[in-house]
C-alpha cells in the first residue's frame, strides 16, 4: 500500500503543478459564471438553465481532465524516462498503474469539489427557495458526475498503455459519447430484427459504459430523492468497471516493454 | 555468411567458489514490431546469446560502441524489456516475476530523469517509499547520502533547476538509498566535472571495498581499466571478449622495447626482427614489439651498435583502448551494418549456455 500511496502522491503532486488543469480549472469556473449571468435568456426556467448548463459543463470538463492526466501520464513518464528509475525499484506494474490512476482520481477530485462549490453557490443563487433551497442532492449529483469521470480515466488510463496520446483522447470521447446513448443503443437493439444486429446491439450496450444512471439533473430539477440503493447501484458499477478496465489495462501494460 | 568471431570467453566460476549475483544464459533480444510478430518478420537483434556470470565483490565492466547492447542488458536485467529467449537472473531471480529481488540492487541509468516538481530531499524520500524504508532509516540515510554525493546545500532546490551534473549526483545517491548489493550503473560520469567524476570512483572503489558488486557501463575506458576486476565487450549485440582484465591487456609472451634516437637505418632493421610502431603522439620514441626470446639479445644488440638508446623492456601490455578498438574494428570489418539481421537470422539457434566455451588463455586471438 505504501508503494502505491507513493506513487499517487507523485503523481497528484505533479499533476497540479500542470498549467493546463488551472486553465481547465477556470474554464469550468468561468462555465459555471457564465451560466448564471446568461440564464435570464431562459425566461421562466433560469433555475433549469444554471442546473442543466452547470452540471453539463462540470460534466464535460471532467471528460477533459480524465482525457489530460489518463491520456499522457504513462507517455509522459515513459518518454521522460521517469518510468525506468520506478520500474527498477521494487514496484509491481500493477502497483504503478494503481498508484496513477489514485493519484489522477485525487486531482480530479480535488477540481471537481472546487467546481461542485461554485456549482452549488450559482444553484443556491438560481433557486426560487435561495440557499434554503440547497439539498442533498447537489452533492448527490457532483459525486455521480465524479464516479463516471473516474470511468473515463480508468478508459484513458487503459488506452494510454498501449496508444497514443492523441488516439486515447479521441478513443475516450468516443467512449463518452456511446455511454452517453448507452440507452439508446439497448433500444435499438431490442428493436433490431436481425439476430446478428439484435446481438452487435446488445453486446456493444454491455461493453461501452451506462452513463444514464449517472445523471441526476432531472431528479435535481424535480426534487426527486435518489433512492440510497440506487446511488449504491451507481457506486458498484464504478467499482467494478473501472476495476475491470484497469484489470485489462494491467494485462496489457504487464507486457509493455520500455 | 560472414564469418562469426568466437569469443574469448574466461569463465572462472568452475570450482573457484564465487557466487554468481547476476547471470545470463544465451539472452538474446530481437526488437519487432506488433505487426512484424504477426507476420514473422525478422527485427533487428539488440542482443545475441549473451552468456555472462558476474560475482559478488567485483567490479564488473560491460563496454562496447554505440547500439552494441549495453543499454538493452541492463533494460533486461531491471524487467523494463523481456528476452526474446534465454534468462537473465539477479540472485538466481527472475526480475520479471519477482519483483521484490529489486530491492536488493540500485540502478542509476543513462541520463537519469526524475520528477522536475520535487526538491532533492523529496526525490530521496519518494524513492525510499517505493523501496520500503521505514521513517527512521529514511531520516538517517538521505542526509547521509545527500553529504556523500555533495547535494546537501541544493537538496532544498527543485531538480528542475538542477544541472546535469547534480541530477548524476542525486542520481547516484537514488541509487544507493537501499544500500544495494548490486549496482548499475549507466554511464556514471557522463556530465560530470572532473571532481565529480573523481567522487564517482570513489564510490565504486568504496563500495568494493564493502563487498558489494558493480556493473559499469561505460565509455570512459581509462576509468574502466583502473576500476574493473572484469571485463564484457559487446558490439552490435555480440560478445568480443569477455574475461578477466589483467588477461584481456596483457599479451603472453610478447614483449616491448622502446628505444629512443633510432635512425631510419636501424628501423628498418629493427623492422626484420619484430613489428615497429610509434610510442605516441608526444613521444618521438619507438616501440618495437617482439616475441620473447633470442630475438630480444638480437635487438638489443642492434639498438647498441647503432648508438640509439634503449628506455625501455616490458612485457607487451595494451590499454583497454587498445583492446575495445582491434575488437570492434576488426568486426565491424567483418560484418559491416548491413549485415548483421539477416546473419541473426541465420546464427540464431547458438550454442546452449552448457557447451564449454573457450577459457581465456591470454594468447593473441586469430
Amino acid at each position: 500500500m505504501g508503494v502505491i500511496w507513493a506513487i499517487a502522491k507523485a503523481t497528484y503532486r505533479e499533476s497540479i503543478r500542470q498549467r493546463v488543469l488551472f486553465v481547465v480549472l477556470l474554464l469550468g469556473l468561468l462555465l459555471i459564471g457564465v451560466t448564471v449571468a446568461f440564464s435570464y435568456l431562459s425566461t421562466g426556467e433560469e433555475f433549469r438553465f444554471v442546473v442543466d448548463f452547470g452540471l453539463v459543463g462540470i460534466t464535460l470538463i471532467g471528460l477533459g481532465l480524465a482525457v489530460i492526466l489518463g491520456g499522457f501520464m504513462i507517455p509522459n513518464e515513459v518518454d521522460r524516462r521517469v518510468i525506468f528509475t520506478i520500474l527498477s525499484k521494487p514496484v509491481s506494474r500493477w502497483q504503478y498503474l494503481f498508484g496513477k490512476f489514485v493519484g489522477a482520481a485525487g486531482v480530479i477530485l480535488m477540481l471537481d469539489l472546487l467546481m461542485g462549490i461554485a456549482f452549488s453557490v450559482a444553484y443556491c443563487v438560481k433557486h426560487p427557495l435561495g440557499f434554503g433551497g440547497f439539498t442533498y442532492m447537489v452533492p448527490m449529483a457532483l459525486f455521480a458526475i465524479y464516479l463516471q469521470t473516474l470511468i473515463l480515466l480508468a478508459v484513458a488510463l487503459a488506452l494510454s498503455t498501449i496508444a497514443t496520446p492523441i488516439f486515447t483522447i479521441f478513443a475516450t470521447g468516443f467512449v463518452y459519447v456511446l455511454g452517453a446513448v448507452n440507452s439508446q443503443v439497448t433500444y435499438l437493439g431490442n428493436r433490431a430484427e436481425s439476430t446478428g444486429t439484435k446481438l452487435v446491439f446488445l453486446l456493444l450496450s454491455k461493453l461501452i459504459p451506462a452513463f444514464t444512471n449517472f445523471d441526476l439533473r432531472s431528479a435535481l430539477l424535480n426534487n426527486q430523492p435518489v433512492e440510497p440503493a440506487a446511488m449504491l447501484n451507481v457506486v458498484g458499477y464504478t467499482a467494478l468497471y473501472a476495476g475491470l478496465v484497469l484489470g485489462i489495462s494491467w494485462i496489457l501494460f504487464h507486457e509493455r516493454e520500455f | 555468411m560472414a564469418m562469426v568471431e568466437t569469443p574469448l570467453v574466461a569463465n572462472p566460476v568452475a570450482g573457484t567458489g564465487q557466487e554468481t549475483v547476476i547471470s545470463c544464459e544465451r539472452l538474446h533480444k530481437t526488437y519487432t514490431t506488433a505487426f512484424g510478430e504477426l507476420f514473422r518478420l525478422p527485427g533487428v537483434t539488440a542482443l545475441s546469446d549473451l552468456n555472462m556470470e558476474v560475482f559478488r565483490g567485483e567490479v564488473f565492466a560491460m563496454i562496447g560502441p554505440n547500439g552494441s547492447g549495453k543499454t538493452t542488458t541492463l533494460k533486461l536485467l531491471m524487467g523494463l524489456i523481456f528476452p526474446t529467449r534465454g534468462a537473465c537472473r539477479l540472485f538466481g531471480r527472475n526480475p520479471k516475476r519477482d519483483v521484490s529481488v529489486k530491492r536488493r540492487i540500485g540502478f542509476m541509468p543513462d541520463g537519469p530523469y526524475f520528477y522536475g516538481h520535487l526538491n532533492g530531499f523529496e526525490l530521496l524520500e519518494f524513492y525510499a517509499n517505493l523501496l520500503g524504508m521505514d521513517a527512521a532509516r529514511r531520516k538517517r540515510r538521505i542526509p547521509e547520502l545527500l553529504d556523500m554525493v555533495g547535494m546537501t546545500n541544493r537538496a532544498k532546490n527543485r531538480l528542475r533547476t538542477y544541472s546535469k551534473g547534480m541530477v548524476q549526483r542525486i542520481g547516484l545517491a537514488h541509487a544507493l538509498l537501499n544500500d544495494p548489493e548490486i549496482v548499475f550503473l549507466d554511464e556514471p560520469t557522463s556530465g560530470l566535472d572532473p571532481i565529480g567524476a573523481r567522487d564517482i570512483r570513489d564510490v565504486v572503489v568504496r563500495m568494493k571495498a564493502e563487498g558489494k558488486t558493480v556493473f559499469l557501463c561505460s565509455h570512459f575506458l581509462t576509468e574502466i581499466e583502473n576500476l574493473c576486476d572484469r571485463v564484457i565487450l559487446l558490439d552490435r549485440g555480440r560478445t568480443l571478449r569477455y574475461g578477466a582484465l589483467e588477461e584481456l591487456l596483457v599479451e603472453p609472451g610478447k614483449m616491448r622495447l622502446t628505444v629512443s634516437g633510432a635512425s631510419d637505418a636501424l628501423k628498418d632493421q629493427l623492422g626484420k626482427v619484430g613489428r615497429l610502431r610509434r610510442s605516441s603522439e608526444n613521444r618521438p620514441s619507438t616501440d618495437l614489439i617482439l616475441k620473447d626470446g633470442p630475438d630480444i639479445g638480437a635487438a638489443v644488440k642492434l639498438i647498441q651498435d647503432a648508438g640509439a638508446h634503449l628506455d625501455s623492456i616490458l612485457p607487451m601490455r595494451r590499454t583497454l583502448e587498445d583492446v575495445f578498438m582491434e575488437a570492434v574494428q576488426r568486426t565491424q570489418a567483418d560484418r559491416p551494418w548491413d549485415a548483421i539481421d539477416a546473419d541473426d537470422a541465420e546464427d540464431s539457434p547458438a550454442a546452449p549456455a552448457e557447451t564449454p566455451v573457450a577459457t581465456a588463455d591470454g594468447s593473441e586471438e586469430s
